[in-house]
């Protein structure tokens, strides 16, 4: 607030001045910031000098009183991770990210401190499933949060009810100095601007920047002994010098934590680049909000919505929130398609729909494909049998020509995104592969079952986890009866 | 030795007396700071009190008190109550006490005037001072008669 006066160069003019000035102090809003930290002491030491009636000895007399500014709760300014150096940073959700069913989505946010001294605020975190357009609800609904240190390392237990956050307002630079501030003596709380925590400073250009506590010092109010109660007079009161606090910066190094971007590395340089001392030099603490879920119908996505409070404690409490749908949890969509084609006469493959001709004794190969177009898919088995009027071809040469039968137990080959091919044995077979398959078929003889266990963990039993992507081609020959 | 010590203290006692014993002022002050208090009595209406106040949030005004009284046999002439405006405070425009002369000061106390002539240069202009510029404000009063008291006051708002 700038007051603006005109002047007409008479004294009565000022008086009317000081009248308007009065008016408008009574009509404007109070304001909603503070711009004087918590526990200021503000000292007022009001001198009387005076003479005697000879107009020749001098005298004087003090007195003083000291009072304290109070703290004032503010609401913490939540923030989506910051991705460049330079402020505001606006508050948002992060986009939605797609996990598979089962899967954790991990955001990061940042909050900022607003109040005018260190305040404790109250945290909590509560998760819903959303519901899609079909109805579909994420079951399994689990979430967490837990603050980070800037190099990604736990600050405090996960869920933590509280968390205290630094915060004060500057008076100055030190002199001689570019990178330390300095606060009213023993408003500066030492312990939660504690060294390697994250503080935000605001520029005069409206610019923020966040930097790394280095050094701490609380300083002290000035002591004042003597008349400082505003009650009886007393002759002299006394004050011994205030010791301003000082808070010394440095640069935030490359941060470890994905996303994150407050200006790494950039020292401070107060003395070139000026510092607002009107608003709070406030900690960023970065806060990992993680959401897991499952989907309980297949073919369709489930969200997870979630709310992120943190309150200041007190009669009435402000609350600053960041709700936001945690992403998708993809429903897993496997594909299959089986196709046919006549080895022995160079037949090219024909689909489901189609058909191959053969004569007795000729091979046809057999092409199964198994594709998962959704989320991660578990226990993923193939079940097949042998055509009828066919015979299973143990130790074919897949893919190119004839079986030309070696007598091994080999009848059939998987290969997991055009990988390697795996071989599959006859038998109730071992594990060919953990990552990529197992197989058995007990009979070449027709309509014997032929079963696939496809997907990393495939047991011997049961299908393992073919992930979003995936490709599954599975080939076995028949020889027609 | 010890002897001519004692009767230099005595010797010094004998005139201390005798300044004592001259008419002089004697001006005491002290200073309070007071808030507004808001109650509101069981019929419903509200009355304002001032209360002597410790602490103060931002925003809030403070209401500075200056008491004085000469307690000396002899009137005070020319006195001076000068008072900076606390660091982290703003002067409230007009709430300065019409007692005496009131001036003040832009410059740390080194020079005072009326509010209308407390200028400075900027870029080649003269710009008149605005309250939050103020850093001490002062009073003058010309005579305070021996056993007078009275009081000047203002307020400051908690920036």
């Amino acid at each position: 607030m700038q007051h603006t006066f005109s002047i007409r160069s008479t004294g009565r003019a000022a008086a009317g001045v000081l009248a308007l000035g009065a008016l408008l102090a009574v009509s404007q809003p109070q304001e909603a910031a503070a711009s004087t930290t918590a526990n200021t002491k503000l000292l007022n030491v009001v001198t009387v000098s005076y003479k005697d009636a000879s107009n020749n000895n001098t005298f004087s007399a003090n007195a003083s009183t000291q009072v304290t500014v109070n703290l004032v709760k503010a609401g913490l300014n939540a923030i989506a991770a910051p991705t460049g150096p330079t402020g505001p940073w606006g508050l948002s959700c992060l986009p939605a990210v797609n996990t598979p069913s089962g899967g954790t989505i991990t955001t990061l946010y940042a909050m900022v401190a607003n109040a005018n001294g260190s305040d404790t605020y109250n945290f909590g975190l509560s998760a819903a499933s959303g519901t899609n357009t079909n109805g579909a609800l994420a079951t399994n609904v689990t979430s967490h949060f837990q603050f980070l240190k800037y190099d990604g390392t736990a600050d405090g237990a996960q869920d933590a009810g509280t968390h205290t956050f630094a915060s004060g307002i500057g008076v100055g630079l030190a002199t001689g100095t570019s990178d330390t501030l300095l606060f009213p003596g023993g408003s500066l709380d030492s312990n939660t601007f504690a060294p390697n925590k994250i503080v935000v400073v605001t520029y005069l250009d409206g610019k923020k920047q966040a930097f790394l506590v280095s050094g701490v010092s609380g300083g002290s109010a000035a002591t004042i002994t003597g008349n400082n109660t505003g009650g009886a007079y007393s002759n002299l009161a006394s004050t011994a010098g205030e010791t301003q606090g000082q808070l010394k910066l440095a640069a935030l190094p490359t941060t470890a934590i994905d996303g994150l971007n407050v200006g790494a590395n950039a020292a401070p340089d107060f003395d070139t680049h000026a510092v607002d001392f009107s608003v709070p030099v406030a900690e960023l603490a970065l806060v990992q909000v993680s959401v897991t879920a499952s989907v309980a119908q297949t073919n369709t996505d489930a969200t997870v919505n979630f709310t992120l409070a943190g309150s200041t404690q007190g009669p009435t409490p402000v609350t600053a929130t960041v709700a936001c749908t945690d992403g998708t949890w993809v429903a897993p969509q496997l594909t299959i398609s089986k196709l046919v084609r006549n080895v022995s006469k160079s037949g090219s493959f024909v689909g489901n729909l189609g058909t191959a001709s053969a004569d007795p004794n000729d091979t046809l190969e057999y092409q199964v494909t198994v594709t998962n177009t959704g989320g991660d898919a578990n226990k993923v088995a193939v079940t097949d049998a042998v055509p009828a009027y066919t015979t299973l071809v143990a130790g074919s040469t897949y893919g190119t020509s004839a079986a030309t039968p070696t007598g091994s137990s080999i009848f059939a080959q998987v290969t997991k995104n055009g990988g390697t091919a795996i071989n599959i044995d006859m038998g109730t077979s071992a594990v060919e592969s953990a990552n990529v398959a197992a197989g058995d078929a007990t009979s070449t003889a027709a309509k014997s079952p032929i079963n696939f266990y496809l997907g990393t963990s495939a047991s011997t039993s049961a299908g393992g986890t073919v992930k979003a992507g995936e490709t599954f081609v599975i080939i076995y020959q028949v020889k027609v009866n | 030795m010890l002897k001519q010590a004692k009767i230099v203290i005595l010797a010094m006692a004998v005139v201390l007396m005798a300044t004592a014993a001259f008419a002089a002022p004697k001006v005491e002050i002290k200073i309070r700071a007071e808030k507004a208090k808001i109650t509101v009595a069981k019929d419903g209406t509200k009355s304002t009190k001032m209360v002597l106040a410790k602490n103060f949030a931002p925003g809030e005004v403070i209401h500075y008190i200056v008491l004085y009284r000469n307690t000396g046999s002899e009137d005070a002439t020319n006195a001076v109550i000068s008072d900076p405006i606390p660091q982290g405070t703003v002067y409230i425009p007009g709430s300065a006490s019409e007692t005496g002369e009131v001036s003040f000061s832009i410059d740390g106390g080194k020079s005072f005037n009326r509010p209308a002539l407390l200028t400075y240069q900027t870029r080649g202009e003269k710009r008149v001072a605005s309250p939050e510029e103020y850093t001490n404000i002062r009073w003058v009063i010309n005579r305070i008669p021996a056993g007078a008291q009275g009081k000047v006051s203002f307020q400051v708002k908690v920036k």
